[in-house]
């Protein structure tokens, strides 16, 4: 059988739950042999009942007693045994979730090591000086900007308003949108408190018929429509 | 009916299905009701054809053919993949479990198809399916005979 290198390693642990869980399974064996020892006894002590030999029959029960006092007993200590497996699986697991949170730890403080203010502040420095030299070589070349000058502004803007016009919505827009924005006017609250309630319909005490219930249905889809 | 192995006789040896009495079966390779039985002689071609043409069986050990051939009614493959889906519904991946929890445990969470596996057919199962998809790693018992325990990840 190659020992293939993807083979899952068994570590120490492993083999500590692995001998706890063997002892487990003994002790649920010997649990089943006392089960299979108990019944057996019963039978027996029965039989002796039955030939008449009841001195028997009590030392049968006496010694089922026992197995089963046994029994209780393994059960405690398979109790200790699973909880034990169950407390190291349990600390497996935190180990293996310590071991996260340094991991994770441990990258955090290295992005924050590369993103520390002085450093950002250094970059956004050395940009803002790049940006001027720019800036600067641009003018040395006569090129002050190369945004628009005032006069080709203004002659973007006609062209624009002659668009506008042929568009037929001409310079109307802009007020409707003024119009639109100031809020429409909206009825008062009322001041005065409402001193009586109105008068409702009692609630129907009875229950209501099936005749009733379809002319209340009718009702409410003529007041509907 | 779930017969798992049979001795060279055509007797069964094992089943799945717990206190079966064998003696209550029907022999196999017998009809008393026609007084036919199947020879000998035949039976063993029909050993050797499930073994070697179907590979539907296997013996234990091939060196000491008396004690047995394992019956692959499902294959070995199957088996792992059922051993496999369990052990990962059931979380239980990554941890060590024994043979003994695999095989004779009464957990309620057990599928009913892989309770009272054949010993023989579980570590086979495990040893030449799912350790050679790196899936298995087995522990030997404490006298380093048998097979004791098996880790799946």
């Amino acid at each position: 059988m190659g020992q293939s290198p993807s083979t899952p390693k068994i570590t120490a642990q492993d083999r500590a739950i692995y001998q706890l869980k063997q002892q487990r399974d003994k002790l649920k064996q010997y649990q089943r042999k006392l089960d299979h020892v108990i019944a057996r006894q019963t039978e027996l002590a029965r039989e002796a009942l039955k030939r008449n030999q009841p001195e028997r029959a009590k030392v049968y029960l006496r010694s089922k007693k026992q197995q089963e006092s046994t029994i209780a007993k393994t059960y405690e200590q398979l109790g200790n045994l699973e909880h034990l497996i169950g407390t190291i699986e349990f600390k497996l697991i935190e180990k293996d979730v310590v071991q996260g949170l340094t991991i994770g730890s441990d990258v955090l403080k290295r992005l924050n090591s590369e993103m520390s203010v002085e450093r950002i502040d250094k970059l956004l420095d050395t940009v803002d000086e790049e940006n001027m030299k720019a800036a600067e070589i641009l003018d040395m070349l006569g090129m002050t900007g190369l945004s628009l000058s005032n006069g080709e502004e203004n002659e973007v803007d006609e062209e624009l308003r002659r668009l506008e016009a042929e568009a037929g919505i001409a310079k109307e827009k802009p007020q409707e949108a003024q119009k639109e924005q100031e809020a429409p006017k909206l009825p008062e609250v009322p001041s005065d408190e409402i001193k009586e309630h109105p008068k409702l319909p009692d609630a129907p005490t009875q229950p209501v018929q099936e005749t009733e219930a379809k002319e209340d249905k009718e009702e409410n889809t003529a007041l509907a429509a | 009916m779930v017969i798992t192995s049979l001795s060279p006789s055509g007797e069964p040896l094992h089943s799945q299905i717990e206190n079966l009495n064998f003696k209550e079966l029907p022999p196999l390779f017998e009809n008393k009701a026609i007084e036919r039985s199947v020879a000998p002689d035949f039976l063993s071609t029909i050993f050797q054809y499930l073994i070697h043409n179907k590979k539907r069986a296997e013996y234990i050990d091939p060196k000491r053919p008396e004690l047995g051939v394992l019956v692959y009614w499902r294959t070995l493959a199957e088996w792992a993949t059922k051993i496999y889906d369990y052990v990962n519904s059931s979380g239980q991946l990554g941890t060590i479990l024994t043979i003994f929890e695999l095989t004779n445990l009464d957990e309620s969470a057990y599928p009913e198809e892989l309770r009272n596996i054949e010993y023989n057919v579980l570590v086979r199962a495990i040893k030449n399916v799912l350790m050679k998809q790196g899936k298995a790693q087995i522990l030997m018992s404490e006298d380093g005979t048998q097979i004791g325990g098996v880790k799946i990840v």
